[in-house]
C-alpha cells in the first residue's frame, strides 16, 4: 500500500499546517490511516516550530491562516537559513489567488487547491513526493 | 479810502458838492441796479431772483431818495425825501428778509412771512412821517442834514430785529441745503447785513459820537457796494445765479466795441489828419469810399475780435467749460467700442466725471427679478410698487460716495431729466437731496426702461446749465441703448458661466457616482472573492469527507451506500466548479481577469488534468484516450490555473455529453504541434451541437437545449470562460459539431505570445473566427 515503512518510528514524515479544524482533522485521518506519522498545526507560527523541531521529508502548509500565512512562514524559515533540499513544501490554498502562486513557486513550493482535490488525491500526491525525495 | 474824506477840507461850495456826491452815487446806481437786472433776467420765476429784485429796486429807490434831499435846495423838500429814505429803507430790511427766507427754504414762498412783514411796514410808515421821527432838517454846505427825534428808535429796534431773525434763518434754521447753498446764503448775508449794519452804525450810533451826519451817509450809500460785492462774489465763485454767462459775454461785448471804437477813431482821425494814405485820400470821394471799405473791413473783422475777447472771458468764468462736442463724441467712442456693462458704465462715468467735472456719477441699470427674489419678496409690498418684477440689476458709481439706492427712491424719478435745483419742493427734490443728486437722467430706449443716470455735485459748484442737460440728454440716449446691448450679452455670459457650472457640477456629480460605484463594485469584487473561498473550505470538507467513506477509511460499505455517497460527492463537486466558474466571471466583468503568464508544459499538465477525470469518466463508463505527442510540444508562455480549467472544462463536457451514447462514450485527446501553435483537441461522439446553436455556444450562461437536457446543472460559463481564457491568451477555439455524431473542442495556443494587441476585445472572438472558418472548410 505504501513505499513509506509503516514503523517509520515516532519521528513524523509529514507535517500539516492547516486553520480550518474540518480539513485539518480530515487529512490527520488519511494520511494516519495509510500510516503516516503526521504532526500537526494551525498557524504559522506552529508551521515554523514544526519544521524546526522535525525537519519533515513533507510539510503541507495552507496559505489564508491567522496571525501568520504560510508564505510568510516559509519566509521566514528560509531567512532563518532551514534547509530546504531535504523538505518538500506544499502549499495547500483555497482561494486561486494569482500572486499567492507566483510567491509559492518563487519560494520552491508546490501547490495545490484544496477544493480541487481529494484526500485520496492529495495522499497520492505525497507519496509521489516523498517517493521522489527517497529515490 | 473813500475820496470824500480826502477832499472834505478843501471841496467846501454847493456846485462842487453835487459832483462830489456824484463821485460815490452813481458807481452804487449803476452796478446796484445792473445787478438787480442781471439777476431778475436770469431766472424771472425764481422766487430768490425776484426777491433779489425787489432788494435791490429798493435800494435803488434809498439812494434816489438820498440824492435828492442831499441835493434839493429847499428844507421842507429835503425834510420829505429823508422821510421817504427812511420808509424806503424799512423796504429794504423787509426785502433782506424775503430773500434770505427764499434762499434758506429752496424757493418756498412764505405767505405768512410776507403777510407779517407788509403789516409791520403800514405800520411803521406813518410812523416814519410824524415829527418826532425827523425833527428838522438843516442845509450845510455838503448836503442836508437831519436832526431825529425820539420816535427813531423805533427804527433802531426795526433794524436789529431784521438782522437778528436774518441772523437766525442763514446760521441756525435746520434745513436741508448742500453746504454750496450754505455758503451762498452767508455770502449774501454778509453783503447785506455789513451795508445794513455801517448805515444803522452810522445812522443811530456814531451821530451821537459827533460823526458829521453827511460822512454817514455817505457811508452808508457806499457800503451798498457791499451787497454787490458780495453777491457777485457769491455768483461767480459759488454759482449763486446763474449769470456767468451773461456777465461773461456781456464782457467780452464790451471789450470788442471798445476795441472797435478805438480801431475806428484811430483810423479815422488818423485820416483827417492825413497821417495815413496822405497822398491817395485827397478828394472827399476817396475818403468815403475809404469809409466804406474800412466799415466792410471791420465789419469782416468783428466777429474776430469778439471771439477772441470771448475767449479770455470764457477763460475767466469758464474754467470749467467743456466742448460739448468733444464729450458727445468719446463716449460715443466708448458705446461702440465697449461690451461689457462694467467697462462701458466705468468709462461713461469717468468721461463725465473728467470732463463735464461731476463730483459724483452714478449709473444703475434695472432687471428683471429672478424668481428667487419674486418669491422672497413679500406680496403686500409688491402689490403697490409700481415696477413688481424689476429689480436693481447693476450700479457703478466713482469712488467717493457710494450709494445704494433703494428701488422705490428712483422709481418717483419719471421725466427723462430733473434738476435738483430747479424743482419746486417735493418728494422728488427730497429724495434727490437725500442720496446728493443733483441731476438724474432715465435711461429708456424704445422698448424698454433701462435704467437711471444719477449725478452729482458739478465740482465747480455750478449748477447744470442748459447746456448741461442738452448735452446729458443726448449722451443718456445714446447710453440707454448701449446698456441694454451690454445687458444681453452680459446676460448671455451669465448663463454661459451657469451652464458652465451647471455642466461641472453635472460632472463632479458624476465623477463623484463613479467612484462610489467603483468603490461598490470592488467591495462586491473582494465580497465575491471571500464569498467563494469561504464556500469552497465547506465544500472541500463535505467532498473530502464523504470521498473518504467511499475510499473505505472508515469501515466497509456497501455497493449501494457507495452509489449514494457518490451522488452526494458529484453534487459537492459541482458545486466547487460552479464557484469556481462564478468567480472567474466575476473577475472578467471587473475587469481584474489577468492572464499571469509563466512557462508551461502541457506534455506534463495535460495528462495530470486528464487523470483528475478518470473517475468521473469510470462511472460514466466514457472510455478516454490521450494521444500524447510524437515529439513533446515545446514549453509555451501561458496562464497554467486558466488553462488547466480550460482543459479541464472541455474534457469534463466531453465526458459529460458523450456519456449518453448507447454504444459508450468515446473520448479522445490530442496535444500537437504545428509551427506556431500548439493544438490541444478533444473529440467525442457525444450528442454534438444542433447547427442554429453554434454560433450561441460561446456566449455567457447559453446552453443548447439539448445540453440542458443531458446535463441540466450546467451552468452556461465554463465554454464561456474557455473562449475567454484562449483569446485572451492569443489563441484561436477549434469546434466542429454534428448533432446527434459528437464533437471536436479544442484550441490552438501560439508558441510564442504575440503583442497584447491579440488580447484586444474589440478583434472578433475566438469563436466567432472559428465557426466561421467552419463555415469556409464547409
Amino acid at each position: 500500500m505504501s513505499e513509506t515503512p509503516a514503523n517509520a518510528a515516532i519521528h513524523p514524515d509529514v507535517i500539516v499546517v492547516e486553520d480550518d479544524p474540518f480539513i485539518s482533522r480530515m487529512y490527520e485521518v488519511k494520511l494516519s490511516k495509510a500510516g503516516y506519522h503526521i504532526a500537526m498545526g494551525g498557524t504559522g507560527k506552529d508551521a515554523i516550530k514544526l519544521l524546526n523541531q522535525y525537519h519533515p521529508k513533507l510539510a503541507l502548509i495552507d496559505i489564508n491562516m491567522p496571525e501568520m500565512t504560510g508564505i510568510e512562514a516559509v519566509k521566514e524559515l528560509k531567512a532563518s537559513g532551514y534547509d530546504f533540499s531535504k523538505t518538500s513544501i506544499v502549499f495547500l490554498t483555497n482561494s486561486n489567488n494569482p500572486n499567492d502562486i507566483e510567491a509559492a513557486k518563487a519560494l520552491g513550493g508546490d501547490y495545490l487547491i484544496k477544493a480541487d482535490q481529494t484526500p485520496r488525491g492529495v495522499l497520492e500526491l505525497i507519496k509521489k513526493k516523498l517517493a521522489e525525495i527517497s529515490s | 479810502m473813500h475820496p470824500f474824506l480826502l477832499q472834505k477840507p478843501f471841496l467846501y461850495y454847493a456846485g462842487s458838492m453835487i459832483k462830489l456826491q456824484l463821485i460815490y452815487y452813481i458807481p452804487t446806481i449803476i452796478l446796484s441796479f445792473l445787478l438787480g437786472l442781471i439777476v431778475f433776467l436770469n431766472n424771472r420765476k425764481r422766487l430768490t431772483n425776484r426777491t433779489f429784485l425787489l432788494l435791490t429796486v429798493s435800494i435803488l429807490a434809498w439812494l434816489f431818495t438820498q440824492f435828492v434831499a442831499d441835493t434839493s435846495v429847499s428844507n421842507s423838500v429835503a425834510l420829505f425825501f429823508i422821510r421817504a429814505t427812511i420808509c424806503v429803507s424799512l423796504i429794504i430790511g423787509v426785502a433782506f428778509v424775503f430773500l434770505i427766507d427764499a434762499l434758506v427754504e429752496n424757493e418756498k414762498f412764505n405767505k405768512r412771512l410776507w403777510v407779517t412783514c407788509i403789516v409791520i411796514l403800514m405800520v411803521l410808515i406813518p410812523v416814519a412821517f410824524l415829527n418826532t421821527t425827523v425833527v428838522s432838517v438843516t442845509e450845510r454846505p455838503w448836503g442836508a442834514e437831519a436832526q431825529y427825534g425820539i420816535t427813531y428808535l423805533v427804527f433802531l429796534a426795526y433794524s436789529l430785529s431784521i438782522f437778528a431773525y436774518t441772523l437766525y434763518l442763514a446760521f441756525y434754521k435746520k434745513t436741508n441745503k448742500t453746504p454750496r447753498a450754505r455758503v451762498q446764503i452767508r455770502y449774501v448775508y454778509f453783503g447785506i447785513a455789513t451795508t445794513l449794519s455801517v448805515n444803522v452804525l452810522s445812522n443811530f450810533v456814531l451821530l451821537q459820537f459827533g460823526l458829521p451826519q453827511q460822512l454817514g451817509v455817505a457811508l452808508g450809500i457806499v457800503s451798498v457796494l457791499f451787497i454787490v460785492g458780495f453777491t457777485g462774489f457769491a455768483v461767480i465763485r459759488h454759482r449763486l445765479f446763474d449769470i456767468r454767462a451773461v456777465v461773461a459775454r456781456s464782457l467780452a461785448y464790451v471789450f470788442s466795441i471798445a476795441v472797435f471804437a478805438s480801431l475806428y477813431a484811430f483810423l479815422t482821425f488818423g485820416l483827417a489828419q492825413g497821417v495815413i494814405f496822405s497822398n491817395v485820400l485827397t478828394t472827399e470821394r476817396s475818403q468815403q469810399i475809404f469809409n466804406i471799405i474800412l466799415a466792410v473791413i471791420l465789419a469782416f473783422t468783428f466777429p474776430t475780435i469778439r471771439r477772441f475777447f470771448e475767449k479770455i472771458t470764457d477763460r475767466v468764468f469758464y474754467r470749467d467749460r467743456y466742448d460739448p462736442q468733444l464729450l458727445i463724441s468719446s463716449v460715443g467712442r466708448v458705446l461702440a467700442s465697449e461690451i461689457r456693462l462694467d467697462q462701458l458704465s466705468k468709462q461713461v462715468i469717468h468721461i463725465l466725471e473728467d470732463q463735464m467735472r461731476i463730483t459724483d456719477a452714478n449709473i444703475v441699470v434695472l432687471g428683471e427679478l429672478t424668481e428667487d427674489e419674486l418669491e422672497a419678496k413679500p406680496a403686500p409690498e409688491s402689490a403697490h410698487h409700481h415696477k413688481p418684477k424689476t429689480s436693481i440689476y447693476y450700479q457703478t458709481h466713482s469712488s467717493k460716495l457710494h450709494q445704494a439706492y433703494h428701488l422705490d427712491d428712483l422709481s418717483t424719478i419719471r421725466l427723462p431729466i430733473l434738476i435738483a435745483d430747479e424743482l419746486a419742493v417735493s418728494d422728488e427734490r427730497e429724495m434727490l437731496e437725500r442720496h446728493h443728486i443733483r441731476a438724474a437722467l432715465t435711461l429708456k430706449t424704445r422698448e424698454a426702461f433701462v435704467g437711471y443716470l444719477l449725478l452729482g455735485d458739478k465740482r465747480s459748484g455750478d449748477i447744470y446749465s442748459t447746456q448741461d442737460i442738452q448735452t446729458l440728454r443726448i449722451i443718456s440716449n445714446e447710453l440707454a441703448v448701449a446698456i441694454q446691448n451690454a445687458r444681453s450679452y452680459t446676460e448671455i455670459q451669465r448663463f454661459n458661466e451657469t451652464l458652465r457650472e451647471k455642466i461641472k457640477q453635472a460632472t463632479a456629480d458624476l465623477t463623484h457616482a463613479n467612484h462610489e460605484l467603483k468603490a461598490l463594485d470592488k467591495a462586491k469584487d473582494e465580497f465575491i472573492s471571500m464569498a467563494s473561498h469561504q464556500l469552497r473550505t465547506p465544500l472541500t470538507a463535505v467532498r473530502g469527507y464523504t470521498s473518504m467513506v467511499m475510499d473505505g477509511d472508515f469501515g466497509k460499505i456497501s455497493g449501494e451506500q457507495k452509489d449514494t455517497l457518490k451522488q452526494s460527492f458529484d453534487a459537492a463537486t459541482r458545486m466547487t466548479r460552479l464557484v469556481d466558474d462564478l468567480l472567474n466571471v466575476s473577475r472578467i466583468q471587473s475587469g481584474k481577469f489577468r492572464i499571469e503568464r509563466a512557462e508551461v508544459d502541457l506534455n506534463k499538465v495535460l495528462p495530470e488534468e486528464l487523470s483528475l477525470l478518470e473517475t468521473t469518466a469510470g462511472t460514466k463508463r466514457v472510455k478516454m484516450s490521450y494521444h500524447a505527442p510524437k515529439q513533446p510540444v515545446p514549453n509555451i508562455m501561458i496562464d497554467e490555473g486558466k488553462t488547466r480549467q480550460c482543459l479541464m472544462n472541455l474534457m469534463d463536457n466531453a465526458v459529460y455529453y458523450s456519456s449518453p451514447n448507447p454504444d459508450g462514450g468515446q473520448v479522445q485527446v490530442y496535444l500537437e504541434n504545428d509551427e506556431k501553435h500548439v493544438i490541444f483537441r478533444v473529440v467525442d461522439n457525444g450528442i454534438g451541437v444542433p447547427r442554429d446553436q453554434q454560433n450561441k455556444l460561446f456566449k455567457k450562461f447559453y446552453r443548447a437545449p439539448n445540453a440542458q437536457n443531458a446535463r441540466p446543472d450546467g451552468t452556461g460559463l465554463g465554454l464561456f470562460l474557455v473562449g475567454k481564457v484562449v483569446h485572451d491568451q492569443g489563441g484561436e477555439i477549434i469546434f466542429e459539431s454534428v448533432e446527434g455524431k459528437g464533437s471536436t473542442f479544442g484550441f490552438k495556443l501560439p508558441l510564442k505570445p504575440a503583442g497584447e494587441g491579440l488580447a484586444d476585445s474589440k478583434k472578433a472572438s475566438p469563436v466567432e473566427e472559428a465557426v466561421a472558418k467552419r463555415k469556409v472548410h464547409a
